[in-house]
């Protein structure tokens, strides 16, 4: 598989602070690579030393198996942390900027405003817009070279639910396009939504790297609810590793590895109970997320 | 490299702030030596004397005094330049789009090389606006007018183009340095006395030092012309120590504006 990002042994220390300490990340090609970690754990800093704009203290890292240049970041769209522009300038002229430092004409100028829904606004001076706007332009100026790669800090941050659902559809069409993103959130939920891999960041240091698809595997939980009292039956039963009593008369059933709520249905009609509830519940991000904090 | 001075440009040309100075700026570079002369009209219909002097007498405008009075006069003006190279590079840090103009692709030293190229285009403009004006006004007041004399001095125009680069690169530097518009400014304004303050404070010789110091170096290129209509003895052309200093300052003055921005953290 073809590696757009690689990082070695990356490291920030301010003082005795470690922002990023010794990290390892290789992010494939056409993925979208989701870097989540509470607040303070690296994340932006880590995003800044891939843009040149901190200098790593130590560690290296490879964009396309080449060390990071200015060619490099003119082809890639990217936000970090919160809107920068010009703040006299309209969103044209902003754009006019960066297209001149990217060496892209103008002519997408419209066409990314209007992807963000920003055209009505665009000769307004940047001054005067509202936080979701400000976002929205930024995630136009990121689209603005037709990047190979997008690295997008909380790109979320501070929009509407509308402006949410917009720039995660935008995110799943631009993946589509084979594209690779990096995308750093505090949105689980989004992560799970529009990531295919990503790596957890805890005080600096990687704590876990994985398939956003693999968090779904592994034991699977179900919910189960019958007429009569299920747990003596449970308790026997050879597929359950532990039944734990939830609410009005419901277990939450920890399966044993492979099996599934079509082997419980069947193993309690087998026992000549009908399940009156069975749900599988697919193991959420946000739980794996914490477990994974939590083990750190 | 015309790329990175369209991309300084386009940061400009839609900021009032920067319109207001440049007028303010050339207005002012226009409107003293233009009307100078009418100044000393009005005084002398006042009856003032210049010593034993007659007014009107005084060849202020005169080829080929005219280009050493007018240079040195508009080296004065260029501190209004030199407050909006202030502005417009600490705007660049309050602002905090450097750092977005490198995450855009912009190496640190291209982002010194459009401010440097802006620079250069504005000295370049003064000079002219200067050579035209000299031009201008000699040809309207002076008697002779043959290209001997219109020429004879003219050196102080590159003179002043090179005096005006170093002023204006020097104020990017502590710009760069300082990273706040206000302290920059007053800096700006007091390093001059700081410098006179050494000077007073060495004994001589120690003191020519001074020479070498930036301020001093890039105001020396263009002597006080004016004693000489008092018959006192002045420095009429530039001299060649003087020139070589400032050629010196223009990379010293670059290199240390880089060397604040080289393999810093932006944030
Ligand atoms: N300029 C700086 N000087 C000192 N410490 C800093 C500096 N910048 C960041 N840090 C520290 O580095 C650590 C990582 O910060 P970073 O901004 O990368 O976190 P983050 O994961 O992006 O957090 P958030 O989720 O809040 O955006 C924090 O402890 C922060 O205090
Ligand atoms: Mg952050």
């Amino acid at each position: 598989m073809e590696t757009v990002l690689s990082t070695h042994q990356l490291s920030k220390h301010y003082g005795r602070l470690k922002a990023v300490d010794k990290l390892d990340l290789t992010v494939p090609k056409g993925s979208v690579f989701g870097i989540l970690g509470p607040n303070g754990s690296g994340k932006t800093t880590t995003l800044g030393m891939l843009l040149d704009v901190i200098q790593p203290t130590g560690g290296s890292y490879n964009w396309f198996d080449k060390p990071g240049s200015k060619e490099q970041r003119k082809k890639i769209g990217a936000i970090l942390e919160t809107p920068i522009f010009y703040p006299y300038l309209s969103a044209v002229k902003n754009l006019e900027v960066v297209a001149l430092i990217k060496e892209v004409g103008p002519q997408r100028i419209p066409e990314v405003l209007k992807q963000v829904g920003l055209s009505e606004r665009q000769n307004d001076k940047y001054r005067t817009y509202s936080l979701g706007m400000k976002q929205r332009l930024s995630i136009a100026s990121a689209l603005l070279c037709d990047p190979d790669v997008m690295i997008l800090d909380e790109p979320t941050n501070g929009l509407d639910p509308q402006g949410i659902a917009d720039i995660r559809s935008l995110i799943i069409d631009i993946a589509r396009q084979g594209k690779t993103i990096v995308l750093a959130s505090h949105l689980l939920d989004e992560v799970q939504k529009v990531c295919t891999d990503f790596a957890v960041l805890n005080k600096g240091s990687l704590i876990y790297t994985g398939k956003v698809e693999d968090v779904a595997k592994g034991e699977s939980k179900v919910v189960v609810k019958a007429e009569v009292n299920l747990e003596p039956v449970l308790q026997k039963c050879p597929l359950v590793v532990d039944a734990k009593p939830v609410n009005n008369g419901r277990f939450e059933v920890s399966m044993a590895e492979g099996k599934t709520a079509i082997d419980l249905n069947r193993f309690l009609f087998d026992q000549k109970i009908v399940a009156s509830h069975l749900e599988t519940q697919t193991k959420s991000l946000e739980k794996q997320f914490l477990e994974i904090l939590n083990q750190a | 490299m015309i790329r990175l001075l369209k991309i300084d440009l386009a940061k400009l040309l839609s900021y009032r702030t920067f319109w207001v100075l440049i007028g303010i700026y050339f207005s002012i570079l226009i409107l003293i030596p233009i009307s100078g002369m009418e100044f000393l009209k009005w005084l002398a219909s006042k009856g003032a004397q210049f010593g034993e002097i007659d007014i009107m007498k005084i060849p202020l405008y005169h080829f080929p005094d005219i280009w050493q009075n007018l240079t040195y006069v508009a080296k004065f003006i260029t501190l209004i330049a030199g407050i909006l190279v202030v502005i417009l590079t600490t705007n660049e840090f309050s602002y905090k789009t450097i750092r977005q103009n490198v995450i855009d692709g912009l190496s640190r030293a291209d982002f010194i090389t459009s401010k440097v190229l802006f620079i250069l285009g504005l000295s370049l403009v003064s000079a002219l606006v200067v050579l035209f004006i000299g031009l201008l006004m000699g040809s309207i007041y002076s008697p002779q007018t043959e290209m001997h004399y219109m020429f004879q001095h003219i050196g102080f125009v590159p003179a002043f183009f090179l005096m005006t680069l170093n002023f204006l690169l020097f104020s990017m530097m502590l710009a760069l340095v300082i990273k706040r518009a206000g302290l920059s400014i007053v800096l700006l304004l007091v390093y001059p006395l700081f410098e006179v303050i050494i000077r007073s404070m060495l004994p001589d010789p120690v003191d020519n030092v001074v020479n070498f110091f930036p301020f001093w170096a890039i105001t020396n290129l263009v002597d006080f012309p004016f004693s000489r209509y008092a018959f006192q003895e002045i420095r009429d052309s530039v001299a060649i120590k003087d020139i070589i200093i400032n050629l010196v300052y223009i990379p010293v003055l670059i290199g240390v504006s880089y060397k604040t921005i080289a393999q810093k953290n932006l944030s």
